[in-house]
């Protein structure tokens, strides 16, 4: 239509301004993106391989972190660490690398039966533009993809600004905001804390005084500020799982992004992967998800599978010890890569945050004797992490705002908030500029880098010793009658996980472990040529039994093949093990 | 057509003088013969459509939107006229059909229509007009490899209904390596009986080409075995991995379930190279109002919701449409019947019209082509032995396959035979062409319900004494002449598209002070909205605070409807003001109002 192309002029300075493409019109590698490489220069059992391509041309890797080992690397088990879909985290992708790093330092010996893939960055356009040292700091976790948020047929024409020229992209508040600007005063400030605002209680006769918007212009003058702003897409909003449709930063369809299908295509060609662990603001390990809600449709999870409830809570033990966290952000997982990770794709999906305001944190002292019990860990005392000390049973009842603003003041020197200073605007006169800091709340100073990846390192070496463990009792044969045998064999998980989450099962995505007796149909008296196991509990075995015909001193072939777990042939010669 | 006064209504200028009729009869002549009593494959389709394109290029072209799985071409045809603007500055009509690859006469049921079209234009006053005001984006065959392997091969009438991607249907590790076999040679995947001593099935005593069920208590004498064929990857089961798999009318956005909640889903929506290429296609023409996707068979016609939770995704003003549509739909084709989805069908979760429906708010159908109950066109049920006599006498034996003894590797001594793949749910051809028409015609009835704005009526009234540059109000009604309003009930709900934008540019030395949307007037609310024509004495106006000269209207012109706004203006009389109003789902309309008194129904 007419109104779209004369705006295009528009959308290309809009995108231009955030865009990070270099003079020669290649996007600039981040500076996360150059040790990716790195990492596999100086380490020998990391393999990088590049799995797509961003919005903007940068390549997404993964990290394939896994030692020698009698079975190739993409046939044993694994598990996927995902971080950096969420363009604000920047925790996770330093969290992953370091993750991958220490993994193979640390942990070899884990690494000779298991794989880790480690997709340190999905979102990378948007991680690369907040290095940018030219561009404002800001809160941007979506892709670039362009968007009419407002649908009035201009594309990214009024987005966020940092009209103050203080370097930050924070937040305006304005006092009595006059009529006909289309700001309404939802706010008023906090009687304990002026720098924070609150929702009045009308019922206790308190009224709004302020209006509350990020810092920005109305750019082309329809009333409303800062209303379509450059893209975007949110990655885990854009997964085929629950997925919102219509809903801002969803995406036209599920997948409709290069990054989200591109791990999707990588990850649905991967059979071998038992469980996921994403990196990204929202918790599933201090706090569970919901076992047994279903959505409308009457069959999709919400939450989790009831079978799979006591696994997610022992993990959720293990994640505990090893972080001390005793709370973290939750959100609805529509759209979500983890809950499509584990409803869909079928395997067990866990989520942390990875840092969380240290008033969330649990010291662990050195467990007496008698406290932790046998379950006490032997190198805990290593592992404590050094955090200050608990806050106070009193700052309960502040608000999280309020908490955070504490941690800042006490802890941080206040380098996370920006006092409120007046500013004359342009459009809304007298205004004040200020606020948290963007990505303030998902991010901690670099110092504490190393503990949280020692801590991680800690949680992902110990899910991997919970992972599922195939092996195998016999085979028995017994003499029946004259060249009549029977064939007994048992296929045990000698591990804590199942061999595949109440999820998988459902899914239905994965073909199940088969084993083959490898003879023929005219030889088999009883029992399945090829009998489907779709799942071995932890520590549970499932029992296989055939009658064949067969002369003695016969190589019976019996050949167990896992698309998790690969394959194995076992031979057994009839007659010779007789007892 | 051009009630406005000073209006430029661009369709008005390029109706195409018609052809002098000079043959006396209903018949239109084309320059492409096609014969509509007999069925093509994916090759021949492509080639009837690159021959109409040849033949009419001045108002059709083919799009190649991608290639199937095994690298056939798909082909859109856009038919739009030139005179009244490019094709996508008019609404749309998509028109598809054959997702499932063995309801084949869908294919050509859109090949006809483009083919009638094409051919009418110029000669049939009615579908020129249609032509003019509309454009059209055919596509006969959204899965060629599934149409192509049922022509090919030997099938039942329902099987290659998926497109061909394999699939390990039984998990056991291999694909699509058990498939039904023709074992008796006839070119179909008929059925296998045998005689057994306690069967649930016997043979009709007077026509033993009949199998019918034996009551509770009685005995009978043949088991059904099933479809033809063995058990080729010996696991000890029979045609449990055939080709395919997925269901690609199951893979589209909304409201998509992965396979253990709807089977035939696929791995995730657009996964496969036919629906994303037709997605993509779709989202780039936003113009697109109106969707019709043909399958066989019932007798139809059908629109969403597919699943229960969902019914407010059709409002009542957007489904009083539907209906509308549809129950005219009844009459132009005996024997179907307007029917929803998931209440009269089945649950489908990530269904094509639904995502058209509900994703891009497209105001479509589903049409089940063909009924048993045109076999004999009165209002008795189709029996099996009346369906038996059609077969004998009007299809000469044609659709059976005599039953033969066969020995079974697995059940020994059987026989094989029965109704073969043409025998149900394609049309009969002899039937083919009315069946075409008839359904051609109910999407020309349904694309003619698209809107159609006009500047309707104005008014310019003085409003000071001011002797060089006055002060005046000019008020105009944008009227939508069809029943489809430029923003269906769930494209406001949803915030699906862009909103109409109302531009009001003054020239020369004109000046535009505010603007706003004349309301009230007293009285009810008329049906559709609006005051009923009474806002034409009411001073009411909600004002827009900005961007007068650029108004969004977030919920368009409705139904059959009305929508009245006023500019306040200064300028000298006889000055100008520009006013267009642009829609996705409307062909754009522009006037010029001067600034001279007009005569006012408000004293």
């Amino acid at each position: 239509m007419a109104p779209l192309a004369l705006l295009s002029v528009t959308v290309l300075s809009a995108c231009s301004a955030m865009n990070t493409l270099g003079p020669a019109g290649e996007p600039t590698p981040s500076v996360f993106q150059t040790r990716t490489v790195d990492l596999s220069r100086v380490s020998p059992s990391v393999t990088v391989i590049e799995i797509g391509r961003t919005g903007q041309g940068r390549p997404i890797r993964v990290l394939r972190v896994a030692g020698e080992g009698d079975v190739l690397p993409d046939h044993r088990p694994a598990l996927l660490v995902v971080a950096g879909l969420d363009g604000d985290h920047r925790v996770g992708v330093d969290v992953a690398l370091g993750l991958a790093q220490s993994l193979e330092a640390d942990h070899a010996d884990l690494l000779t039966t298991r794989t880790v893939y480690v997709v340190p960055g999905v979102n990378l356009d948007a991680l690369a533009m907040h290095e940018q040292p030219d561009l404002p700091a800001r809160s941007f976790n979506g892709t670039f993809t362009p968007d009419d948020a407002d649908r009035d047929g201009r594309v990214d024409e009024d987005g966020p600004e940092d009209i103050n020229g203080d370097g930050v992209i924070s937040m305006m508040r304005v006092e009595n905001p006059p009529p006909g600007s289309d700001l309404v005063a939802h706010w008023m400030l906090d009687p304990d804390e002026p720098r924070l605002l609150v929702k009045p209680d009308q019922k206790k006769g308190e009224t709004g005084t302020h209006a509350l918007l990020v810092e920005g212009r109305d750019a082309d003058g329809d009333g409303s500020f800062v209303e379509d702003g450059v893209g975007g897409v949110s990655l885990d909003k854009n997964f085929p799982y629950r997925w919102p449709a219509w809903a801002d930063g969803a995406g036209r369809y599920q997948l409709s992004e290069p990054e989200t299908l591109s791990l999707a295509n990588w990850m649905l060609s991967r059979d071998n992967i038992i469980a996921v662990l994403t990196f990204g603001p929202y918790d599933t390990l201090v706090k569970i998800p919901q076992a047994g809600k279903k959505d409308a449709t009457g069959h999709m999870t919400t939450g989790i599978e009831d079978d799979d409830k006591p696994e997610y809570e022992a993990i959720s033990e293990l994640f505990k010890d090893a972080t001390g966290m005793t709370e973290a952000p939750t959100a609805d997982s529509g759209g979500s890569f983890r809950g499509w990770a584990y409803a869909n794709f079928g395997v067990f999906s866990f989520s942390t945050p990875v840092w969380v305001r240290p008033d969330l944190v649990e010291l662990k002292e050195p467990p007496p004797e008698d406290a932790e019990g046998a379950e006490g860990e032997a190198d805990a005392d290593d592992e404590t992490p050094s955090k200050p000390a608990k806050k106070k049973k009193s700052d309960d009842k502040k608000s999280d705002d309020a908490m955070w603003l504490a941690y800042s003041d006490e802890d941080r020197g206040g380098e996370g908030f920006i006092d409120w200073t007046e500013f004359d605007h342009p459009q809304l006169g007298k205004v004040e500029i200020g606020g948290f800091v963007p990505g303030f709340k998902l991010n901690p100073p670099d110092s504490e880098i190393e503990s949280l990846v020692a801590q991680q390192t800690r949680f992902v070496a110990d899910l991997l010793g919970k992972f599922p463990d195939i092996s195998v009792d016999g085979p028995i044969v017994e003499r029946l009658d004259d060249e009549v045998w029977r064939i007994s064999l048992r296929v045990r998980n000698d591990g804590f996980l199942p061999t595949r989450s109440a999820s998988g099962v459902r899914a239905r995505r994965i073909r199940p472990m088969i084993v083959f007796l490898e003879l023929d149909d005219d030889h088999v008296i009883a029992g399945r040529r090829a009998t489907p196991i779709e799942s071995i509990a932890g520590g549970d075995s499932h029992e296989l039994e055939w009658t064949v015909m067969a002369t003695e001193g016969t190589p019976i072939v019996i050949r167990i093949d896992s698309p998790e777990f690969g394959e194995r042939s076992l031979v057994v010669t009839v007659g010779e093990q007789e007892r | 057509m051009n009630r406005t006064a000073s209006g430029v209504l661009a369709i008005s200028t390029a109706l195409v003088a018609l052809a002098s009729t000079a043959v006396a009869q209903e018949h239109i002549p084309g320059k492409v013969e096609i014969a509509w009593n007999r069925y093509y494959d994916h090759a021949e389709i492509t080639a009837h459509m690159t021959a109409i394109a040849k033949a009419y290029p001045e108002i059709c072209r083919l799009e190649q939107i991608g290639q199937s799985l095994q690298g056939r071409p798909m082909y859109v045809a856009i038919v739009s006229s030139p005179g009244t603007g490019a094709d996508t500055s008019k609404p749309g009509m998509w028109i598809d059909g054959n997702v499932h690859g063995n309801e084949i006469q869908a294919a050509e049921a859109v090949l006809y229509s483009l083919w009638y079209l094409t051919k009418a234009y110029g000669h049939n006053e009615d579908l020129t007009e249609l032509l003019d005001n509309y454009s059209f984006y055919f596509l006969p065959s959204q899965n060629p490899d599934g149409r192509q392997y049922w022509f090919d091969n030997p099938n039942t009438p329902s099987s290659s209904r998926s497109n061909q991607r394999p699939v390990d249907s039984d998990r056991d590790g291999l694909v699509d390596e058990d498939p039904p076999d023709d074992l008796d040679g006839d070119g179909h995947i008929t059925t296998m009986w045998k005689q057994v001593p306690d069967g649930r099935w016997r043979r009709n005593r007077d026509d033993p080409r009949i199998f019918e069920r034996v009551g509770p208590d009685e005995k009978g004498d043949w088991m059904r075995l099933g479809s033809e064929g063995i058990d080729n990857d010996g696991d000890g089961r029979i045609n449990e991995d055939g080709p395919g798999g997925d269901d690609m009318n199951r893979n589209w956005p909304t409201d998509w379930h992965p396979t253990y909640v709807q089977s035939g889903a696929g791995p995730f929506p657009f996964s496969h190279p036919e629906t994303k290429a037709i997605g993509e296609f779709i989202l780039a023409h936003p113009n697109i109002a109106a969707g019709q996707s043909y399958h066989n068979s019932g007798g139809m016609i059908l629109s969403g919701p597919g699943a229960s939770y969902l019914t407010s995704h059709y409002p009542a003003s957007d489904r009083r449409i539907y209906d509308e549509i549809a129950n005219i739909g009844e009459d132009i084709l005996p024997y179907y019947r307007n029917m929803i989805i998931y209440d009269d069908l089945y649950t489908v979760h990530g269904g094509f019209v639904n995502w058209l429906a509900e994703g891009l708010a497209i105001l479509s159908f589903t049409n089940e082509l063909w009924t048993a109950g045109k076999y004999f066109q009165r209002d008795v049920r189709p029996n099996q032995e009346r369906t038996w006599l059609w077969r004998d006498r009007l299809a000469f034996g044609q659709l059976f396959t005599p039953y033969t003894e066969y020995d079974h590797p697995k059940y020994g001594p059987i026989i094989i035979g029965g109704p073969n793949k043409w025998s149900s749910r394609n049309t009969p051809t002899f039937m083919l062409e009315e069946e075409c028409h008839r359904n051609f015609a109910f999407t020309m009835f349904h694309a003619d319900q698209m809107p159609l704005l006009e500047f309707d009526r104005f008014e310019v009234r003085r409003l000071d004494d001011a002797q060089d540059t006055g002060l005046w109000a000019v008020t105009v009604q944008i009227r939508n002449t069809k029943p489809i309003p430029t923003r269906l009930a769930i494209a406001q709900q949803k915030r699906i598209g862009t909103n109409d934008l109302l531009i009001c540019e003054p020239q020369g030395d004109t000046t535009l002070v505010t603007a706003g949307r004349v309301t009230g007037g007293g009285g009810r609310f008329g049906r559709f909205g609006g005051g009923a024509g009474r806002e034409w004495f009411s001073k009411q106006m909600t004002p827009v605070t900005h961007e007068p000269g650029r108004i969004q209207v977030a919920d368009g012109i409705p139904s059959r409807g009305w929508r009245i706004y006023r500019f306040i203006v200064r300028g000298p009389e006889g000055g100008t003001i520009l006013l267009r109003y642009e829609a996705e789902r409307a062909k754009n309309i522009e006037t010029t109002i001067e600034l001279r008194q007009t005569e006012t129904l408000a004293p």
